[in-house]
């Protein structure tokens, strides 16, 4: 059976005024599933709004082709595809109540009145607005307003739903509340959701995949455990939670290991098909995977545990409330973030910027990522 | 609460001293001659002008169509002048909003800088005196005019078409005259309109001619009242316009109390046409207001659209 929204090598520029065009979207190709619910997560200009600007019709590919359940939809007007979206300044009519605004799409659709008016209950009942019906929307606040144009997108239960950064504009608990309240509403509708964030915390609650963009072209897709603790790329890796990216140079390979020496000399061995001897691997391991010591003997790397040890002097240390955040500088590697539960107890009590520390990552934790960092 | 009263009330008075000029001028100037002539509608004519001060309500009875002090022969011929004139006038609004609103959305969609020269360039008739503008009419409309000359030289009409002196002349001139004021509060109002309504009507599966409808429209009808009222007002009341492209042929209110006040003498008169239009320009008002102070009228944009 065909997916239900297919997206094939959508390419898509724009002229600039005076400059070279600006690739919005570069050979992009996506499927998404029934009842799924798939993040779109890129830095600003990625090409996001773009690409969901394309499958609700209202922008143009300059090549590919866009498909629902096998048929492509590029000549129908945006009217005509099953297909709504949540749009990120919400869009409510400004001159029409809640119950009006929310019934829109079963209005021009030609449902009649008492239906309509059951329909629009029970999806504002859904968003948690029941009895807000004959509300003016300019009486609303922002999270108010944003479920009012969730309830408006999903009344006419649509195959696919679009949301292009519908929670941005929301303070952060609300945030909190809407993340989870949308993912259980996506799961409860069985509607596909097509869900725009720059947020990566966002893309990672949410998602049951997640598609990293960065210059209109895919840098990596998958669910939220691939792109955080696997990813493609030193792009990936830099832009989705805090990485260290270590560059280690694979001496040589017998059987599945290999051994791998960092700048600076220490080795460590890995295994794992990205292992070649003779070229330089970039290596990802996240701060919380970092585990510190302090004190000059401990720096004397540990030869019994398997992984990465090396030695450092603290140059940075704040306390975020649950953690502490270090950053140690390594010579020969540069700095490296760090982050642990409890500073370990040396003789003061605490460790102090300048002191020396030796760092531990099991091999467990480190992660080598296919091409060199960018 | 005490301690805010002496800042509301130095703010209070700020602005009752820059209310006072205004309010002063006005007072004086506007509603002192409106008063008086109010006092005069309902005065007896003097023989060479001016008013002789005995009650005299015979200036309205000729208005509503008794001609006679005891209201038997009906003759309404300034009523069918009144309301040829509120037929032109509604011509006139009508072409020019015609004309004017998809010229709106036109500019409104144009880069910054063509939108300024665009404003600038409906003002430019401004800079040029009236009947000069009108005297070109003159000349456009004439059986000898250009449009005469190059509909015959097309081979489209043989004889040319009467238009100098009819009221399609005083509508075209009128219109002409008007543009720029139905043209500004339209624009205003298609500015404000918001695109991303727009796209969200089509994406909630509304037709182009649903959304214009439902979207565009409702959303836009405070400029098109307020553009209608301002072209509407002004053009019931519209001399210049008939005398010079109407010829003696088409006579309106405008003309009519004109030449109350300046040919015949007939100060009364010409004070009790200008009430009763004043008067049903003000009901027309009323109407408008309250229309705007419908539920469903939009007055200002919702908060979020704003700030995203
Ligand atoms: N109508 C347009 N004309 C010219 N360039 C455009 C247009 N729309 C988008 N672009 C360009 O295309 C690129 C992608 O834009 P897009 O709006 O898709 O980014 P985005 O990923 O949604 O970014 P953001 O997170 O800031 O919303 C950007 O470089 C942008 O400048
Ligand atoms: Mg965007």
């Amino acid at each position: 059976m065909a997916p239900l929204l297919e997206i094939r090598n959508a390419t898509r520029h724009f002229a600039t005024q005076g400059g070279a065009p600006v690739t919005a979207l570069d050979g992009l190709s996506l499927t998404v599933a029934d009842n799924e619910f798939v993040t779109l997560l890129g830095p600003s200009g990625c090409g996001k709004t773009t690409l969901l600007r394309a499958i609700s019709g209202f922008e143009d590919l300059d090549s590919g082709d866009i498909l629902i359940e096998g048929t492509s939809i590029l000549d129908r007007p945006a009217h005509a595809r099953p297909v709504n979206t949540v749009f990120q300044n919400y869009a409510l009519f400004p001159h029409m109540n809640v119950a009006r605004n929310v019934g829109y799409s079963l209005e021009v659709a030609g449902v009649s009145g008492a239906e309509r008016a059951r329909r629009v209950a029970e999806a504002l009942e859904l968003v948690g607005l029941g009895g807000y019906g004959e509300r003016s929307v300019r009486q609303l606040s922002g999270g108010q307003q944003q479920r009012v144009a969730l309830a408006r997108a999903i009344v006419a239960r649509p195959r696919l739903l679009l949301l292009d950064e519908p929670l941005s504009a929301l303070d952060r608990n609300l945030r909190q509340r809407m993340q989870e309240e949308l993912k259980q509403l996506q799961h409860g509708l069985g509607i596909s959701f097509v869900f725009v964030t720059h947020d990566q915390e966002e893309a990672l609650t949410m998602s049951d995949r997640i598609v990293v963009l960065d210059g209109g072209r895919i840098q990596q897709l998958g669910p939220p455990e691939d792109i955080y603790f696997r990813p493609e790329n030193a792009f990936v890796a830099r832009f989705v939670g805090e990485s260290n990216l270590v560059t280690a140079h694979v001496l040589s390979r017998s059987g599945e290991e290999g051994l791998l020496e960092v700048a600076g000399g220490a080795r460590l061995v890995l295994s794992g098909d990205r292992v070649v001897p003779g070229i330089d691997a970039t290596l990802l391991f996240r701060p919380e995977s970092v585990s510190v010591a302090s004190g000059p003997e401990a720096a004397a790397s540990e030869p019994g545990a398997a992984g990465l040890s090396l030695a450092g002097r603290l140059t940075q240390s704040s306390f975020t409330g649950s953690d502490y955040r270090l950053e140690i500088d390594v010579p020969g590697v540069g700095p490296l973030k760090a982050t642990v539960r409890h500073l370990a107890q040396s003789s003061s009590g605490g460790l102090a910027p300048g002191e020396p520390v030796a760092l531990h990552v099991p091999s467990a934790a480190i992660h080598v990522l296919a091409g060199p960092p960018a | 609460m005490s301690a805010r009263k002496p800042i509301e009330l130095r703010q209070k008075s700020v602005l009752a001293g820059l209310l006072a000029a205004p309010t002063l001028f006005l007072a004086v100037f506007f509603a002192g001659p409106l008063g008086l002539m109010f006092i005069y509608s309902w005065l007896e004519p003097g023989l060479y002008g001016g008013v002789e001060w005995t009650f005299y309500d015979l200036s309205y009875g000729r208005i509503f169509g008794w001609a006679d002090t005891r209201y038997e022969k009906f003759d309404p011929v300034y009523l069918e002048i009144f309301l040829r004139s509120v037929v032109l006038a509604l011509q006139t609004s009508f072409f020019c909003l015609l004309i004017c609103y998809p010229a709106a959305f036109w500019v409104s969609r144009l880069g910054e800088r063509a939108k300024s020269l665009c404003l600038f360039l409906i003002t430019l008739p401004f800079f040029v005196s009236l009947v000069v503008r009108l005297f070109a009419w003159v000349l456009l409309l004439r059986p000898t005019g250009l449009i005469n000359q190059f509909l015959i030289g097309l081979g489209l009409i043989d004889t040319p078409l009467e238009i100098i002196f009819t009221e399609t002349a005083v509508v075209i001139g009128m219109v002409y005259v008007f543009i720029p004021f139905m043209f500004l509060p339209l624009y205003a109002s298609v500015e404000k309109l918001d695109a991303s309504l727009i796209e969200a009507s089509g994406d909630l599966g509304a037709t182009r001619l649903q959304t214009f409808r439902k979207v565009v429209l409702p959303l836009t009808l405070p400029g098109i009242i307020g553009g209608s009222i301002i072209v509407f007002i002004p053009s019931l009341g519209n001399f210049i316009v008939p005398s010079l492209l109407g010829g003696a042929k088409v006579v309106m209110t405008g003309n009519l109390i004109e030449q109350q006040f300046l040919s015949a003498r007939n100060w009364p008169f010409g004070a009790a046409l200008g009430m009763t239009v004043m008067a049903s320009v003000l009901l027309l008002l009323v109407v408008y207001v309250r229309l705007l102070g419908r539920d469903e009228m939009p007055a200002a944009r919702i908060r979020s659209s704003e700030g995203g």
